[in-house]
Protein backbone atom coordinates (compact mmCIF):
# COMPACT_ATOMS: atom_id res chain seq x y z
CA UNK A 1 0.00 0.00 0.00
CA UNK A 2 2.69 2.26 0.86
CA UNK A 3 4.62 1.69 -2.49
CA UNK A 4 1.04 2.26 -4.47
CA UNK A 5 0.37 5.61 -2.42
CA UNK A 6 4.17 6.63 -3.02
CA UNK A 7 4.03 5.94 -7.17
CA UNK A 8 0.76 8.16 -7.29
CA UNK A 9 1.52 10.71 -4.35
CA UNK A 10 3.81 13.38 -6.98
CA UNK A 11 1.15 13.48 -9.31
CA UNK A 12 -2.07 13.16 -7.24
CA UNK A 13 0.04 16.75 -5.70
CA UNK A 14 0.98 17.66 -9.07
CA UNK A 15 -3.04 17.68 -10.01
CA UNK A 16 -4.26 19.02 -6.94
CA UNK A 17 -1.46 22.09 -7.21
CA UNK A 18 -3.06 22.56 -10.45
CA UNK A 19 -6.43 22.82 -9.76
CA UNK A 20 -6.30 24.46 -6.59
CA UNK A 21 -3.38 27.21 -7.63
CA UNK A 22 -2.30 27.14 -3.98
CA UNK A 23 0.30 24.73 -2.07
CA UNK A 24 -1.51 24.50 1.06
CA UNK A 25 -5.28 23.99 -0.54
CA UNK A 26 -3.36 21.24 -3.13
CA UNK A 27 -1.25 19.60 0.16
CA UNK A 28 -4.66 19.46 1.73
CA UNK A 29 -6.27 18.03 -1.15
CA UNK A 30 -3.58 15.33 -2.21
CA UNK A 31 -4.27 14.27 1.51
CA UNK A 32 -7.36 13.89 1.44
CA UNK A 33 -7.28 12.47 -2.00
CA UNK A 34 -4.56 9.63 -0.94
CA UNK A 35 -7.41 8.94 2.47
CA UNK A 36 -10.00 9.01 -0.05
CA UNK A 37 -7.92 6.86 -2.76
CA UNK A 38 -7.75 4.30 0.70
CA UNK A 39 -11.26 4.35 1.66
CA UNK A 40 -12.70 3.55 -1.41
CA UNK A 41 -9.74 0.91 -3.33
CA UNK A 42 -12.96 -1.77 -2.62
CA UNK A 43 -14.80 0.40 -5.10
CA UNK A 44 -12.28 0.41 -7.93
CA UNK A 45 -13.55 -2.39 -9.98
CA UNK A 46 -10.35 -2.49 -12.71
CA UNK A 47 -12.28 -1.40 -15.34
CA UNK A 48 -10.52 1.96 -15.81
CA UNK A 49 -6.75 2.08 -15.54
CA UNK A 50 -5.79 2.62 -11.69
CA UNK A 51 -4.54 6.01 -12.55
CA UNK A 52 -7.72 7.39 -14.11
CA UNK A 53 -9.35 6.66 -11.06
CA UNK A 54 -7.13 7.97 -9.01
CA UNK A 55 -7.18 11.21 -11.07
CA UNK A 56 -10.20 11.33 -10.81
CA UNK A 57 -10.68 11.03 -6.71
CA UNK A 58 -8.29 13.63 -6.56
CA UNK A 59 -9.92 15.86 -8.91
CA UNK A 60 -12.76 15.50 -6.70
CA UNK A 61 -10.85 16.31 -3.81
CA UNK A 62 -9.53 19.39 -5.46
CA UNK A 63 -12.96 20.55 -5.90
CA UNK A 64 -14.09 19.61 -2.42
CA UNK A 65 -11.13 22.09 -1.08
CA UNK A 66 -11.71 24.89 -3.67
CA UNK A 67 -15.28 25.03 -2.46
CA UNK A 68 -13.94 24.94 1.37
CA UNK A 69 -11.88 27.77 0.39
CA UNK A 70 -14.78 29.50 -0.85
CA UNK A 71 -16.69 29.16 2.24
CA UNK A 72 -13.66 30.66 4.21
CA UNK A 73 -13.50 34.29 5.56
CA UNK A 74 -11.60 36.59 3.15
CA UNK A 75 -9.26 37.39 5.46
CA UNK A 76 -7.94 33.55 5.54
CA UNK A 77 -8.22 33.44 1.43
CA UNK A 78 -5.81 36.87 1.77
CA UNK A 79 -3.67 35.24 4.28
CA UNK A 80 -3.32 32.08 1.98
CA UNK A 81 -2.48 33.89 -0.77
CA UNK A 82 0.00 36.32 0.78
CA UNK A 83 1.65 32.82 2.53
CA UNK A 84 1.91 31.19 -1.31
CA UNK A 85 3.89 34.45 -2.39
CA UNK A 86 5.90 34.23 0.69
CA UNK A 87 6.29 30.55 -0.05
CA UNK A 88 7.18 30.90 -4.08
CA UNK A 89 9.74 33.52 -3.49
CA UNK A 90 11.51 31.79 -0.30
CA UNK A 91 14.73 30.29 -1.58
CA UNK A 92 14.81 27.81 1.82
CA UNK A 93 12.11 25.06 0.29
CA UNK A 94 14.09 22.01 0.03
CA UNK A 95 12.28 20.17 -2.25
CA UNK A 96 11.87 22.67 -4.83
CA UNK A 97 14.49 22.71 -7.22
CA UNK A 98 12.76 25.69 -8.76
CA UNK A 99 13.56 27.48 -5.50
CA UNK A 100 17.11 27.89 -6.67
CA UNK A 101 16.44 29.35 -9.95
CA UNK A 102 16.36 33.06 -11.46
CA UNK A 103 13.70 35.00 -9.99
CA UNK A 104 12.23 35.22 -13.34
CA UNK A 105 11.34 31.67 -13.06
CA UNK A 106 9.57 32.18 -9.87
CA UNK A 107 7.36 34.85 -11.55
CA UNK A 108 6.89 32.42 -14.11
CA UNK A 109 5.55 30.13 -12.14
CA UNK A 110 3.38 32.72 -10.05
CA UNK A 111 2.10 33.98 -13.22
CA UNK A 112 0.98 30.45 -14.76
CA UNK A 113 -0.34 30.08 -10.75
CA UNK A 114 -2.24 32.99 -11.79
CA UNK A 115 -3.60 32.44 -15.22
CA UNK A 116 -4.24 29.17 -14.00
CA UNK A 117 -6.23 30.31 -11.09
CA UNK A 118 -8.44 33.09 -13.80
CA UNK A 119 -9.68 29.89 -15.78
CA UNK A 120 -12.57 28.95 -15.04
CA UNK A 121 -13.05 25.46 -13.15
CA UNK A 122 -14.51 23.88 -16.14
CA UNK A 123 -11.86 24.70 -18.14
CA UNK A 124 -8.93 24.32 -15.86
CA UNK A 125 -10.02 20.76 -14.51
CA UNK A 126 -9.90 19.27 -18.04
CA UNK A 127 -6.25 21.01 -18.89
CA UNK A 128 -4.79 20.27 -15.77
CA UNK A 129 -6.08 16.56 -16.44
CA UNK A 130 -4.34 16.45 -19.99
CA UNK A 131 -1.06 18.50 -19.41
CA UNK A 132 -0.30 17.43 -15.85
CA UNK A 133 -1.52 14.12 -14.99
CA UNK A 134 -1.34 13.21 -19.14
CA UNK A 135 -4.54 11.17 -19.48
CA UNK A 136 -6.17 11.27 -22.83
CA UNK A 137 -9.10 13.09 -23.94
CA UNK A 138 -11.29 9.40 -23.35
CA UNK A 139 -10.03 8.62 -19.89
CA UNK A 140 -10.83 12.80 -18.99
CA UNK A 141 -14.35 12.14 -20.71
CA UNK A 142 -14.86 9.53 -18.25
CA UNK A 143 -13.28 11.18 -15.36
CA UNK A 144 -15.57 14.41 -16.13
CA UNK A 145 -18.33 13.15 -17.27
CA UNK A 146 -18.57 14.49 -19.76
CA UNK A 147 -18.21 13.49 -24.23
CA UNK A 148 -15.32 13.51 -25.48
CA UNK A 149 -15.90 16.08 -28.09
CA UNK A 150 -16.63 18.51 -24.96
CA UNK A 151 -13.72 17.75 -23.70
CA UNK A 152 -11.36 19.19 -26.79
CA UNK A 153 -13.23 21.88 -26.69
CA UNK A 154 -12.86 22.79 -23.14
CA UNK A 155 -8.39 21.76 -23.59
CA UNK A 156 -8.57 23.83 -26.42
CA UNK A 157 -10.21 26.64 -24.99
CA UNK A 158 -8.49 26.50 -21.51
CA UNK A 159 -4.97 26.37 -23.54
CA UNK A 160 -5.99 29.59 -25.51
CA UNK A 161 -7.17 31.72 -22.43
CA UNK A 162 -4.18 30.28 -20.43
CA UNK A 163 -1.61 31.15 -23.62
CA UNK A 164 -3.60 35.06 -23.78
CA UNK A 165 -3.15 35.35 -19.98
CA UNK A 166 0.31 34.11 -20.06
CA UNK A 167 1.57 36.76 -23.10
CA UNK A 168 1.30 34.00 -25.66
CA UNK A 169 -1.14 33.14 -28.74
CA UNK A 170 -4.97 33.87 -27.61
CA UNK A 171 -7.01 35.80 -26.34
CA UNK A 172 -8.85 35.79 -23.20
CA UNK A 173 -12.23 34.68 -24.35
CA UNK A 174 -10.31 31.82 -26.02
CA UNK A 175 -9.83 33.00 -29.70
CA UNK A 176 -6.24 32.30 -31.24
CA UNK A 177 -5.53 35.89 -31.76
CA UNK A 178 -2.79 36.65 -34.36
CA UNK A 179 0.83 35.18 -34.15
CA UNK A 180 3.00 37.54 -31.72
CA UNK A 181 6.20 35.32 -32.47
CA UNK A 182 6.80 35.26 -28.55
CA UNK A 183 7.09 31.96 -26.41
CA UNK B 1 -21.29 27.85 -24.47
CA UNK B 2 -18.13 26.53 -26.91
CA UNK B 3 -19.99 27.47 -29.85
CA UNK B 4 -18.00 30.51 -30.50
CA UNK B 5 -14.77 28.53 -30.55
CA UNK B 6 -12.34 29.35 -32.79
CA UNK B 7 -12.31 26.17 -35.24
CA UNK B 8 -8.53 26.42 -35.24
CA UNK B 9 -7.45 26.87 -32.02
CA UNK B 10 -9.31 23.16 -31.55
CA UNK B 11 -7.22 21.89 -34.39
CA UNK B 12 -3.93 23.60 -32.78
CA UNK B 13 -5.07 22.26 -29.48
CA UNK B 14 -5.63 18.60 -31.34
CA UNK B 15 -2.59 18.68 -33.04
CA UNK B 16 -0.77 19.08 -30.04
CA UNK B 17 -2.24 16.54 -28.50
CA UNK B 18 -1.73 13.94 -31.84
CA UNK B 19 -4.95 13.59 -32.27
CA UNK B 20 -5.55 14.79 -35.80
CA UNK B 21 -6.32 13.38 -39.36
CA UNK B 22 -3.62 13.13 -41.39
CA UNK B 23 -5.61 15.72 -43.74
CA UNK B 24 -5.91 17.94 -40.31
CA UNK B 25 -2.38 17.33 -39.64
CA UNK B 26 -1.55 18.71 -43.21
CA UNK B 27 -3.35 21.55 -42.85
CA UNK B 28 -1.59 22.50 -39.91
CA UNK B 29 1.95 21.94 -41.37
CA UNK B 30 1.40 23.93 -44.17
CA UNK B 31 -0.24 27.13 -42.58
CA UNK B 32 2.72 29.36 -40.52
CA UNK B 33 0.07 30.79 -38.09
CA UNK B 34 -1.24 27.58 -37.23
CA UNK B 35 2.47 26.14 -36.49
CA UNK B 36 3.06 29.03 -34.73
CA UNK B 37 -0.05 28.96 -32.16
CA UNK B 38 0.38 24.55 -31.63
CA UNK B 39 3.89 25.88 -30.86
CA UNK B 40 2.44 28.88 -28.38
CA UNK B 41 0.17 25.96 -27.00
CA UNK B 42 3.24 23.37 -26.33
CA UNK B 43 5.00 26.71 -24.26
CA UNK B 44 1.60 26.95 -22.23
CA UNK B 45 1.57 23.22 -21.83
CA UNK B 46 4.96 23.27 -20.69
CA UNK B 47 3.76 25.89 -18.13
CA UNK B 48 1.46 24.23 -16.67
CA UNK B 49 2.90 20.73 -16.89
CA UNK B 50 5.67 22.41 -14.81
CA UNK B 51 4.42 21.93 -11.23
CA UNK B 52 6.59 22.64 -8.18
CA UNK B 53 7.58 19.41 -6.32
CA UNK B 54 5.71 18.53 -3.15
CA UNK B 55 8.15 18.82 -0.11
CA UNK B 56 9.33 15.59 1.15
CA UNK B 57 7.44 16.03 4.31
CA UNK B 58 4.48 16.87 2.76
CA UNK B 59 4.31 13.85 0.89
CA UNK B 60 5.21 11.42 4.23
CA UNK B 61 2.85 12.79 6.01
CA UNK B 62 -0.06 13.02 3.83
CA UNK B 63 1.26 8.65 2.77
CA UNK B 64 1.33 7.85 6.88
CA UNK B 65 -1.90 9.95 7.02
CA UNK B 66 -3.49 7.55 4.41
CA UNK B 67 -1.54 4.75 5.99
CA UNK B 68 -2.92 5.53 9.27
CA UNK B 69 -6.62 5.26 7.98
CA UNK B 70 -6.57 1.95 5.54
CA UNK B 71 -4.70 0.10 8.69
CA UNK B 72 -7.87 2.02 11.19
CA UNK B 73 -10.79 0.45 8.36
CA UNK B 74 -8.85 -2.97 8.09
CA UNK B 75 -7.15 -3.69 11.48
CA UNK B 76 -9.36 -5.17 14.43
CA UNK B 77 -7.07 -4.40 16.99
CA UNK B 78 -4.90 -0.87 16.08
CA UNK B 79 -1.27 -1.46 16.03
CA UNK B 80 1.31 0.74 18.06
CA UNK B 81 1.98 2.76 14.85
CA UNK B 82 -1.54 2.92 13.80
CA UNK B 83 -2.00 4.31 17.33
CA UNK B 84 0.65 6.92 17.35
CA UNK B 85 -0.31 8.13 13.95
CA UNK B 86 -4.20 8.75 15.04
CA UNK B 87 -3.08 10.47 17.89
CA UNK B 88 -5.23 8.09 20.39
CA UNK B 89 -6.24 4.69 20.46
CA UNK B 90 -9.49 4.38 19.11
CA UNK B 91 -9.46 7.55 17.32
CA UNK B 92 -12.08 7.91 14.51
CA UNK B 93 -10.86 8.02 10.86
CA UNK B 94 -11.94 11.79 10.98
CA UNK B 95 -10.03 12.58 13.80
CA UNK B 96 -7.26 10.65 12.11
CA UNK B 97 -7.48 13.09 8.84
CA UNK B 98 -7.45 15.87 11.21
CA UNK B 99 -4.96 15.66 13.00
CA UNK B 100 -2.64 15.30 9.63
CA UNK B 101 -3.55 18.85 8.78
CA UNK B 102 -1.06 20.80 8.14
CA UNK B 103 -1.35 22.57 11.14
CA UNK B 104 0.05 19.83 13.04
CA UNK B 105 3.03 19.30 11.40
CA UNK B 106 4.74 17.83 14.39
CA UNK B 107 1.97 14.71 14.62
CA UNK B 108 2.81 14.24 10.72
CA UNK B 109 6.44 13.96 10.94
CA UNK B 110 6.12 11.56 14.14
CA UNK B 111 4.06 9.29 12.52
CA UNK B 112 5.60 9.07 9.10
CA UNK B 113 8.73 8.30 11.05
CA UNK B 114 7.51 5.32 12.62
CA UNK B 115 5.59 4.09 9.28
CA UNK B 116 8.93 4.85 7.87
CA UNK B 117 10.85 2.84 9.78
CA UNK B 118 8.57 0.11 9.92
CA UNK B 119 8.48 -0.02 6.20
CA UNK B 120 12.10 0.48 5.79
CA UNK B 121 12.56 -2.31 8.67
CA UNK B 122 10.80 -4.70 6.56
CA UNK B 123 12.06 -4.39 3.59
CA UNK B 124 15.59 -4.81 4.75
CA UNK B 125 14.48 -8.19 6.23
CA UNK B 126 12.58 -9.58 3.28
CA UNK B 127 15.55 -8.18 1.10
CA UNK B 128 17.70 -10.37 3.48
CA UNK B 129 15.21 -13.15 2.55
CA UNK B 130 14.34 -13.95 6.21
CA UNK B 131 11.27 -15.65 6.61
CA UNK B 132 11.10 -15.95 10.24
CA UNK B 133 11.42 -12.43 11.54
CA UNK B 134 8.76 -11.48 14.56
CA UNK B 135 10.05 -7.79 14.83
CA UNK B 136 7.22 -5.01 15.36
CA UNK B 137 8.04 -3.66 12.44
CA UNK B 138 7.73 -6.62 9.78
CA UNK B 139 4.26 -6.88 11.53
CA UNK B 140 3.59 -3.27 11.23
CA UNK B 141 4.26 -3.82 7.06
CA UNK B 142 2.85 -7.02 7.01
CA UNK B 143 -0.54 -5.68 8.79
CA UNK B 144 -0.82 -3.17 6.22
CA UNK B 145 0.07 -5.42 3.83
CA UNK B 146 -2.87 -7.64 4.30
CA UNK B 147 -5.42 -5.33 5.96
CA UNK B 148 -6.65 -5.40 2.23
CA UNK B 149 -7.60 -8.47 2.01
CA UNK B 150 -10.41 -7.72 4.72
CA UNK B 151 -13.14 -6.82 2.54
CA UNK B 152 -15.65 -7.21 5.51
CA UNK B 153 -14.06 -5.33 7.97
CA UNK B 154 -15.38 -1.88 9.21
CA UNK B 155 -16.65 0.80 6.00
CA UNK B 156 -20.31 0.56 6.29
CA UNK B 157 -21.12 0.68 2.49
CA UNK B 158 -19.19 -2.59 2.65
CA UNK B 159 -20.77 -4.28 4.33
CA UNK B 160 -23.22 -5.95 1.59
CA UNK B 161 -20.84 -6.80 -0.63
CA UNK B 162 -19.21 -9.00 1.88
CA UNK B 163 -22.18 -10.43 3.13
CA UNK B 164 -22.60 -11.20 -0.47
CA UNK B 165 -18.94 -13.00 -0.83
CA UNK B 166 -19.29 -14.78 1.98
CA UNK B 167 -22.48 -16.18 1.92
CA UNK B 168 -21.94 -16.74 -2.17
CA UNK B 169 -19.16 -19.66 -0.94
CA UNK B 170 -16.07 -19.89 1.19
CA UNK B 171 -14.19 -17.96 -1.08
CA UNK B 172 -10.23 -18.90 -1.84
CA UNK B 173 -7.74 -17.35 -0.77
CA UNK B 174 -4.11 -16.78 -1.59
CA UNK B 175 -2.52 -17.21 1.67
CA UNK B 176 -0.08 -15.67 4.13
CA UNK B 177 3.61 -16.24 3.84
CA UNK B 178 6.11 -14.90 6.33
CA UNK B 179 7.96 -12.50 3.60
CA UNK B 180 6.04 -11.41 0.51
CA UNK B 181 9.50 -10.43 -1.17
CA UNK B 182 8.93 -9.53 -4.42
CA UNK B 183 9.79 -11.81 -7.55
CA UNK B 184 7.63 -11.78 -10.51
CA UNK B 185 7.33 -11.97 -13.82
CA UNK B 186 7.20 -7.94 -15.17
CA UNK B 187 3.66 -7.15 -17.31
CA UNK B 188 2.68 -3.34 -18.11
CA UNK B 189 0.22 -3.81 -20.28
CA UNK B 190 -3.33 -5.60 -20.45
CA UNK B 191 -2.22 -7.51 -23.86
CA UNK B 192 0.90 -8.71 -22.52
CA UNK B 193 -1.01 -9.74 -19.31
CA UNK B 194 -3.34 -11.65 -21.42
CA UNK B 195 -0.92 -13.16 -23.20
CA UNK B 196 0.77 -14.27 -19.90
CA UNK B 197 -2.33 -16.24 -18.63
CA UNK B 198 -3.04 -17.45 -22.28
CA UNK B 199 0.54 -19.25 -21.90
CA UNK B 200 0.63 -19.89 -18.21
CA UNK B 201 -2.86 -20.72 -17.67
CA UNK B 202 -4.97 -21.28 -20.89
CA UNK B 203 -8.70 -21.98 -20.16
CA UNK B 204 -8.78 -25.37 -22.06
CA UNK B 205 -6.24 -26.15 -19.03
CA UNK B 206 -7.87 -25.17 -16.09
CA UNK B 207 -11.01 -26.64 -14.40
CA UNK B 208 -14.63 -25.15 -13.77
CA UNK B 209 -14.05 -26.54 -10.43
CA UNK B 210 -12.10 -23.82 -9.62
CA UNK B 211 -12.00 -23.56 -6.19
CA UNK B 212 -11.07 -27.00 -5.37
CA UNK B 213 -7.88 -26.04 -8.06
CA UNK B 214 -6.42 -23.20 -5.99
CA UNK B 215 -3.84 -23.08 -3.45
CA UNK B 216 -5.36 -23.47 -0.22
CA UNK B 217 -2.06 -24.65 2.11
CA UNK B 218 0.38 -22.87 0.08
CA UNK B 219 4.26 -24.26 0.00
CA UNK B 220 6.03 -21.46 0.57
CA UNK B 221 9.04 -22.71 -1.66
CA UNK B 222 6.77 -23.17 -4.75
CA UNK B 223 8.28 -22.12 -7.83
CA UNK B 224 6.43 -21.22 -11.24
CA UNK B 225 7.24 -23.28 -13.87
CA UNK B 226 10.08 -22.13 -15.94
CA UNK B 227 8.65 -23.80 -18.60
CA UNK B 228 5.22 -22.21 -19.38
CA UNK B 229 3.83 -25.36 -18.38
CA UNK B 230 0.70 -25.20 -15.79
CA UNK B 231 2.45 -27.11 -13.07
CA UNK B 232 1.69 -25.74 -9.13
CA UNK B 233 -1.92 -25.95 -8.51
CA UNK B 234 -3.88 -28.62 -10.72
CA UNK B 235 -4.24 -25.66 -12.90
CA UNK B 236 -2.83 -23.09 -13.20
CA UNK B 237 1.12 -22.17 -11.45
CA UNK B 238 1.12 -21.83 -8.24
CA UNK B 239 2.71 -18.57 -7.30
CA UNK B 240 5.51 -18.16 -4.77
CA UNK B 241 4.23 -15.20 -2.71
CA UNK B 242 0.63 -15.35 -1.53
CA UNK B 243 -1.32 -13.16 1.17
CA UNK B 244 -4.51 -12.94 2.05
CA UNK B 245 -6.90 -12.40 -0.99
CA UNK B 246 -10.77 -13.70 -1.35
CA UNK B 247 -11.04 -15.73 -4.86
CA UNK B 248 -14.06 -16.27 -6.57
CA UNK B 249 -14.17 -20.19 -6.60
CA UNK B 250 -13.88 -19.94 -10.41
CA UNK B 251 -10.50 -17.84 -10.28
CA UNK B 252 -6.85 -19.05 -10.21
CA UNK B 253 -3.81 -17.71 -9.29
CA UNK B 254 -1.21 -18.15 -12.31
CA UNK B 255 1.59 -16.18 -11.79
CA UNK B 256 3.52 -13.61 -9.84
CA UNK B 257 3.34 -10.63 -11.66
CA UNK B 258 4.84 -6.66 -11.46
CA UNK B 259 2.03 -5.19 -12.90
CA UNK B 260 3.60 -1.46 -13.68
CA UNK B 261 5.91 -1.93 -10.66
CA UNK B 262 3.50 -3.02 -8.31
CA UNK B 263 3.95 -6.82 -7.03
CA UNK B 264 0.71 -8.70 -7.71
CA UNK B 265 -0.20 -11.97 -8.77
CA UNK B 266 -2.30 -13.09 -12.14
CA UNK B 267 -5.73 -14.54 -11.68
CA UNK B 268 -7.65 -15.94 -14.01
CA UNK B 269 -11.44 -16.70 -14.23
CA UNK B 270 -12.26 -20.14 -15.45
CA UNK B 271 -15.33 -19.73 -16.61
CA UNK B 272 -15.08 -16.35 -18.00
CA UNK B 273 -11.78 -16.18 -19.20
CA UNK B 274 -11.12 -12.87 -17.62
CA UNK B 275 -7.81 -11.77 -16.26
CA UNK B 276 -6.63 -9.96 -13.38
CA UNK B 277 -3.75 -8.28 -11.69
CA UNK B 278 -4.31 -8.26 -8.28
CA UNK B 279 -1.81 -6.92 -6.06
CA UNK B 280 -0.97 -8.10 -2.69
CA UNK B 281 -2.99 -6.16 -0.70
CA UNK B 282 -5.54 -7.29 -3.19
CA UNK B 283 -6.78 -4.23 -5.12
CA UNK B 284 -7.46 -5.07 -8.26
CA UNK B 285 -4.77 -3.14 -10.82
CA UNK B 286 -6.63 -4.05 -14.26
CA UNK B 287 -9.19 -6.10 -15.47
CA UNK B 288 -8.37 -7.59 -19.24
CA UNK B 289 -11.22 -9.58 -21.28
CA UNK B 290 -10.29 -12.66 -22.80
Amino acid sequence: MDQLLRRHYDRIHAVCRRITSNEADAADAAQEALIAVVRGLHRFDGRSAFGTWVYRVATNASLDELRRRRRRPLASVDADHRREHDDAARPTEPADPAAERPIDMVAERMATDAALAGLAEEFRVPVVLRDVADLDYAEIAEVLGIPIGTVKSRIARGRGMLAGALGRHGNRDGSPGRPTGAS
Amino acid sequence: MTDDLHPDLELASRALDEDTTVDERARVQASPELTDLVEALRHTREAVAEVPVPAASGRDAAIAAALSVFDELHAPAATPAAAASAGAPGASAGRVVSLFRRRAGWVMATAAAVLLVGVLGSLALNGSGSDDSTSGATETDQEILRAGADTAAPAAEDAAGATELTDAAPPSTISSIDSPAVAGIVVNDPAALLSLADELAPLAMTSAGGAETLPMTPTPDASLPDDGGVGGNTAGTVPKNRIDCPLAPDQVVFADILWQDIPAVGVRSTTTGVVQAVSYDCIVLVTVGP
